[in-house]
């Protein structure tokens, strides 16, 4: 460990400590990203009670076998009520990348392209053949490959690419809705119908009877 | 200190669960999408045959039936009620007595004339 350590040019250090850094970086961001996810799939959850509570406020639904059975009913109709606009969104994508592909006849036409897609939109690099200068690691060098310009040959991909993207999210946002209401469901199916002995004693509750009599 | 070892247990527990989390909506998402076109289809068919196309459950009827059934006597109670013997009626919405019928009242006079005439025989 010693030998490695002291073979280690400041250079190789330098970028050790980089990468460490990255690391740590992504490592709270995606913890970040689901401490976020999970307050707002706790915040959706609620949404179950609502919609189960007249069924068994008014005790139509009176068993744990039933409620989970009615309330995943409930679940999936309420996800196709969330769901339908996000994927009317995502079917205009794919029927202007049809007519787009049809009139042109060109169906290998990837809509993402940074030469004629969504992607001249954005900066993009990519890895070139040659490495940085390092004695142990190495890493390929990233060259510009695209800077944002707009171009009338990309218009399939300026609609497409956002369609995808906010439908896409859109349609996430209503699954992850959908998960947080069916763990809501069978944590509710848990403890709706618990039926508890906890500080009851039969003798007691016989003699209250006896005297009530 | 023990809020903070909290603190980073829960990013730990975060970072361990996030990829089975997207695991998750991942599989999810994928279901979702045979679940939205079978409905889909189901209303689609709904709506040829002329049928209603709000899909409710029996057990959302039997709810209603229940909630408007209440909701009913609740107006029934709110309903304003002509008060021609204020006075009488206080006395008479309390628990503790309650006036009695005119046939009640009848069969206490009889009753009291046949001791009446008992005492005297």
């Amino acid at each position: 460990m010693n030998n490695i350590l002291l073979s280690l040019s400041d250079g190789d250090k330098r970028l050790i400590f980089a990468l460490l850094l990255i690391l740590i970086i992504v490592v709270v961001f995606i913890g970040l990203l689901g401490y976020l996810m999970m307050r707002i799939m706790k915040f959706q959850s609620k949404k179950m009670d609502t919609l189960v509570h007249d069924a068994v406020i008014t005790k139509v639904v009176s068993d744990k076998k039933h409620f989970i059975k009615y309330g995943r009913n409930k679940n999936w109709a309420y996800f196709f009520k969330q769901a339908y606009i996000p994927m009317i969104i995502i079917l205009v994508g794919f029927i202007v990348l049809i007519i787009h592909n049809s009139i042109y006849n060109n169906w290998g036409y990837n809509p993402f392209s940074t030469y004629d897609g969504f992607g001249t939109l954005f900066f993009t690099w990519k890895l070139s053949g040659e490495y940085t200068d390092g004695s142990l690691i190495k890493f390929a060098k990233l060259v510009l490959d695209n800077t944002p310009h707009f171009d009338a040959i990309a218009w399939c991909g300026y609609i497409f690419g956002p369609c995808i993207l906010v439908g896409g999210t859109w349609y996430l946002v209503a699954v992850s809705s959908l998960l947080a209401r069916t763990v809501m469901l069978y944590k509710r199916s848990k403890t709706l119908f618990e039926k508890s002995l906890d500080g009851y004693h039969q003798d007691e509750a016989l003699n209250n009877t006896n005297t009530n009599n | 200190m023990i809020t903070f070892l909290k603190g980073i247990l829960k990013g730990l527990f975060y970072v361990i669960f996030f990829p089975l989390g997207i695991i998750a909506i991942s599989l999810y998402a994928f279901f979702g999408i045979f679940v939205f076109i079978y409905r889909l289809i189901k209303l689609t068919i709904l709506f040829f045959t002329g049928r209603n196309l709000k899909n409710e459950l029996p057990e959302d009827e039997e709810v209603r039936q229940i909630l408007e059934k209440n909701s009913g006597n609740e107006e029934k109670h709110d309903e304003p009620v002509l008060n021609l013997y204020p006075s009488d009626q206080e006395i008479y919405k309390t628990d503790e007595y309650v006036s009695p019928t005119f046939d009640e009242k009848k069969e206490e006079q009889q009753q009291s004339i046949k001791e009446e005439e008992d005492k005297n025989e």
